[in-house]
């Protein structure tokens, strides 16, 4: 009787710990429940009180803090805040003035003036001269004479044959870019940071001319910045800002609900909902195009009716509801929704679920009875991990069998988008702010056309598009652009993943872009 | 008198429990292959993340999927992959251990170097390459899993065969003119049977982690299959709201290997009785 | 003599070996620094430029020796994610691992020494079930399950720790090792369940043996039998499992660093491994292969220590 008796205890204790961790977490959930649904309508209007500093949780390492070196879309957020180019996007996804102070692009597209702000000067005190932004242009551009293998060489900026420092008639520094084809959507790519000309650290102690100023840097812990007095535009209201690196999202959420940290920015919608009183959950888009993309080199996805088969098996909005909370964008081709001037909305519902008529377009195309395939997924991001769970689920109903094979992202960006060895892979593409770039991979000749797209009219009509100089047109162009693809079932298009960002009740300003980039120029204490 | 009697019931009430433990597990099991109440891989939107009812009595996981179904199908998964990781482990372990023990020398210098090598080999290195060249997939798992194993074995085994042949038995074995071979598998081996048996739980124990571990690095069983692995690190994104999804596998996982080494040890003590 | 010149001979093989080896295993998984470093965005002639400045163009056993050559002499070259110096990346890595491994394998011992024997005296007696009880149920908590546990109870709720939190021992060394505290409870749990069960196993095996009737008959007390002949003898496959343990420890608790959020050896590496950053790997594995040859060296001469049976040739 008495061994029956400690038997017992040992398991009463495991039962113990279970019961323990599941106990506390329901009462969390109760508390929280109704502290997220009143704090979606950000609109407070509250005094800013300047000084302070604040930490932001971050999960990915930075891969160079040299602005032209840095690749990371999780470095690119951080470095954000050190550096300026000629413009700087806004809130908006318009491209307004930094380093330059006023911009002429002419009717041909094929010269670009700036005019240098003055008084811009860089974190090292020196001001910043023509000299300086013309070496920063080249360098990004791969023009220098002897060029830095590392710097990445933004491909959008090879059309640019000269870049030449003068002055303009009331003696004002300017700089001129001449173009050896004419292209209207450079602006765009003239984010690139602007940095002191003889400086070699950059990749150690960068200086820019942004907002914030560069303090220190630990690999795998954190990131420091102040804020930089002599900032020529609008002065940041926080002293120091320290981003701190945490190995995945599930750590760094234990932490933001021990309250040591002040913003995290990639919850997702299950977090969001858990987070106690102290935090305002912000709510915008990722900015990204996730799609189930089909290889068109391989059988059976060469045949336009399988891709759109695809596309009618797939319900789109269960994928949303399933693994998002039903928050994000459906979307209908590649271009996020936020980019609202260029995107076609009129193709978002062009298939709408109907198993019936997948079914219908499978057996003309030969699959009467569907047919075997892999989804390639990045295991490390369990957002594509769990919508392609769900696809599978969906494709059984038309007689498809899907398998998923989870690679590293090593594995992934080497075999399945440079090798192009897959059948379909689900992934989120981002872009820079111009709409040709979001576009351009479609193009035949394209190297970054993984899914093996070819449509001579697209090509053709992409050409028009990026030369084009009158908005309008150039809209147009964009969205039958959009249509063509859709059309082609060139992918299956899904979403615009929502994105929330926690920030501690005693913030406001958060500021979401339509870029990947935490601006923290922005942020203040409130009263 | 009465002591002695009192310890033998303990011993085969801790067996029993121990014997009752596993069978109910592999009953579990087994019944999974044929039948488990819903369909595994089944989502369900309306259903996400349920508590534990009558319907669904270990509840639901975050896609709404019957997490009692998952476990009878995912710990068939995880207890194959265990069992024969320690089958190859443990034969070629023990073959490894025995011959370099028993002989030393330079096949022992040697074969310890490898051994070196791959136990300070990062395993998650080891993992990827086993991945690249063969593919992720159940089968593939057991042959990485087996052959990293491999070495702790070894050692083990090695270590007591150091020690074991210089005993008096086998001495009197060899004077007897008893051949190398019959030494060393039919005279040490029996005698190391303990620490094989404490060594094999253990080992199972770790097989049984170590996929967890695997499917936390997402190079285990691939979703939506079901592994007890793959369901708690799954589960881990919601262990606040939904900690049943959790509990489910972490207890079938718990439940086993006490059920394991509960048998173990009472094995362990009848061997030793009986030498 | 002799016999140290061939342990250094055998120990530089093996660090010829696993450089090796991970050499090959670079060349056979998929991408490489270049292409992990520039990402989607990149064009074929961005990737074969970083190649070409990278030296990894160069033939293989080319690439292989003037690694090998860099190494021999203590340098082991820039990171190519990182452009910063390799040694410098894992010099910084070092006190969180360290600290970790050393508390661990100090809760290790301490506990679970008193613990096995403890078990071992009273076999089947109620402390022995309880322990052997509660330590089989913490071996079978995955790593990871059990770090999200503790910093669950400890750090949420009891909030005894801050999770996520680290500081360096220069700059506050009593917080530097409360950080360490709890990750170290994590790594020594499970290992304390097994050598508890090694250390029992092995004692009770001992005391079945003829010397101890022999000492027994000879009006010995069942403690200075225990204190005096068994432990030493019981020792020694405890001595083999903790050689593991201790290597595996300090190697790097990959999980346990990645769960507290430590900058440590083991989360360097699983970096570096998913950037394919090749010089920051391979020096990684050569120190954590130096480290377990060390300590296996160090076990050989304890084994030798404790059981005189076994002679060293």
């Amino acid at each position: 009787m008495k061994k029956h008796g400690k038997i017992l205890l040992a398991l009463l204790l495991i039962l113990g710990i279970s019961v323990f961790a599941g106990g506390c977490g329901k009462d969390e959930d109760s508390s929280d429940g109704q502290k997220t649904e009143g704090t979606d309508g950000d609109t407070v209007t509250d005094n800013p009180v300047a000084g302070g500093e604040i930490i932001v949780g971050i999960t990915q390492d930075l891969d160079s803090l040299d602005p032209h070196k840095a690749h990371a879309a999780g470095t690119l957020e951080v470095i954000f805040n050190l550096f300026d180019g000629l413009v700087k996007p806004d809130k908006d996804g318009n491209l307004v003035p930094a380093v330059a102070s006023d911009v002429a692009i002419s009717e041909d597209g094929m010269t670009y003036t700036f005019t240098l702000r003055e008084g811009v000067t860089f974190h090292n005190g020196a001001p910043v001269t023509a000299e300086d932004v013309v070496y920063s242009l080249k360098r990004s551009a791969g023009l220098l004479e002897t060029v830095d293998p590392e710097v990445i060489v933004t491909s959008a900026l090879s059309c640019i044959s000269d870049i030449t420092a003068s002055k303009d008639a009331s003696g004002k520094d300017i700089i001129v870019l001449s173009l050896s084809s004419a292209n209207t959507e450079l602006l765009g790519y003239l984010t690139s940071a602007i940095i002191p000309k003889d400086y070699n650290n950059q990749a150690n102690s960068p200086v820019g001319t942004g907002p914030f100023k560069f303090i220190s840097y630990t690999p795998l812990q954190s990131f420091v910045m102040e804020r930089y007095v002599d900032y020529y535009g609008t002065a940041p209201y926080l002293d120091k800002v320290t981003f701190k690196i945490y190995a995945d999202t599930n750590t760094a959420f234990l932490e933001l609900q021990g309250g040591g940290i002040d913003i995290f920015p990639y919850l997702t919608s299950e977090q969001a909902k858990q987070l106690t009183d102290n935090y305002n959950i912000e709510n915008g888009t990722a900015n990204l195009v996730q799609a189930l993309f089909l290889n068109q080199a391989k059988k059976p996805f060469d045949d336009v009716r399988v891709r759109q088969a695809l596309c009618y098996a797939i319900d789109r909005q269960q994928i949303l509801d399933m693994v998002a909370d039903g928050k994000g964008t459906i979307i209908g081709s590649n271009m996020f929704a936020g980019f609202a001037k260029y995107f076609n909305k009129d193709v978002v519902n062009m298939y709408s679920h109907d198993t019936a008529k997948a079914k219908e377009l499978l057996a003309d195309a030969g699959y009467p009875d569907g047919f075997e395939m892999t989804i390639t997924v990045p295991s490390n991001y369990q957002f594509h991990v769990d919508t392609a769970q769900v696809i599978v689920e969906q494709l059984k109903e038309v007689g498809i069998t899907a398998k998923i094979e989870l690679v590293e992202w090593g594995s992934w960006l080497e075999n399945t988008y440079r090798g192009r060895q897959y059948e379909t892979t689900v992934v989120g593409l981002d872009a820079n702010l111009a709409p040709s770039d979001v576009l351009k991979r479609y193009r035949s000749t394209a190297s970054s056309n993984f899914v093996g797209y070819a449509n001579d009219e697209f090509d053709r009509i992409f050409e028009l598009a990026v030369a084009e100089t009158d908005d309008a047109k150039k809209v147009e162009y964009y969205k039958q652009l959009q249509e063509i693809l859709a059309q082609d079932a060139a992918s299956v298009y899904i979403q615009d993943p929502a994105s929330y960002v926690a920030v501690s009740k005693k913030l406001s300003g958060y500021t979401f872009y339509p870029l990947y980039v935490q601006d923290m120029s922005k942020i203040y204490f409130v009263k | 008198m009465k002591k002695k009697r009192r310890q033998r019931n303990t011993i085969n009430f801790s067996l029993a429990v121990g014997i009752a433990l596993v069978s109910a597990v592999l009953l579990f099991v087994f019944v999974g292959l044929f039948y488990t109440p819903y369909d595994p891989m089944e989502m369900s939107m309306t259903l996400k993340n349920k508590a534990p009812s009558l319907s669904h009595p270990f509840g639901t996981d975050y896609l709404g999927r019957d997490i009692l179904s998952r476990v009878m199908d995912g710990a068939g998964t995880t207890f194959l992959i265990g069992a024969a990781t320690v089958l190859i482990g443990l034969v070629a372990g023990t073959l490894i251990g025995a011959f370099t023990g028993y002989y030393g020398g330079l096949a022992d210098e040697i074969l310890m170097r490898l051994n070196d090598t791959l136990t300070s080999f990062p395993s998650i290195l080891l993992a990827l390459v086993f991945v690249s060249v063969i593919g992720t997939g159940k089968y593939n798992i057991i042959i990485a899993l087996g052959i990293i194993f491999i070495p702790s074995f070894a050692r083990v085994v090695r270590g007591e065969f150091i020690v074991q042949k210089e005993l008096d038995y086998v001495r009197n074995a060899k004077l007897l003119g008893a051949g190398n071979l019959r030494i060393m598998f039919v005279h040490i081996l029996p005698n190391t049977a303990p620490i094989l048996i404490s060594a094999v739980t253990i080992g199972l124990n770790n097989a049984i982690l170590a996929e967890s571990g695997m499917s936390y690095l997402s190079l285990g069983v691939q979703p939506p299959d079901p592994s007890l692995g793959r369901m708690l690190s799954e589960a881990q994104g919601y262990l606040m709201s939904a900690p049943w999804a959790a509990v489910a596998p972490g207890m079938m996982i718990v439940l086993t290997v006490l059920g394991f080494s509960m048998i173990s040890e009472n094995i362990g003590r009848g061997e030793m009785r009986g030498k | 003599m002799r016999y140290y010149v061939k342990k250094i001979i055998s120990l530089i093989m093996v660090l010829f070996l696993i450089m090796l080896l991970t050499f090959i295993a670079f060349q056979v998984i998929p991408g490489d620094g270049a292409v992990t470093r520039l990402g989607v965005d990149a064009t074929p002639e961005a990737i074969e430029a970083l190649r070409e400045s990278l030296g990894l163009n160069r033939s293989l056993p080319a690439r292989f020796f003037s690694f090998l050559g860099g190494a021999v002499r203590g340098d082991f070259g820039m990171s190519y994610h990182y452009s910063k110096p390799v040694g410098e990346l894992l010099a910084a890595r070092l006190p969180a691992t360290i600290g970790l491994a050393a508390l661990a394998i100090l809760l290790i011992v301490a506990v679970s020494v008193p613990l096995g024997l403890l078990c071992s005296r009273r076999e089947k007696g109620v402390i022995d079930r309880t322990i052997t009880m509660v330590t089989q149920t913490l071996m079978a908590v995955p790593a990871f399950f059990l770090g999200i546990i503790i910093t669950l109870i400890f750090g949420r709720i009891l909030r005894w720790f801050s999770p996520g939190g680290y500081v360096s021992p220069g700059e506050d060394f009593f917080g530097y090792l409360s950080y360490m505290l709890f990750p170290a409870i994590s790594v020594a749990i499970p290992k304390i369940a097994m050598t508890v069960k090694f250390l029992k196993t092995s004692v009770l095996r001992e005391l079945k043996l003829d010397y101890v009737r022999t000492a027994r008959s000879k009006g010995n007390t069942e403690r200075a039998i225990l204190w005096g002949h068994v432990l030493k003898n019981a020792l020694i496959p405890v001595i083999t499992f903790m050689g593991m343990v201790v290597a595996d420890v300090l190697a790097g608790s990959i999980v346990v660093e990645q769960v507290f959020n430590l900058p440590g050896v083991g989360r360097l590496l699983i970096t570096a491994i998913s950037n394919r950053d090749y010089p920051v790997v391979e020096a990684v594995v050569v120190y954590i292969a130096s480290v377990v040859l060390i300590v296996n060296f160090i076990v050989d001469l304890l084994y030798q220590k404790v059981d005189p049976r076994v002679r060293i040739e």
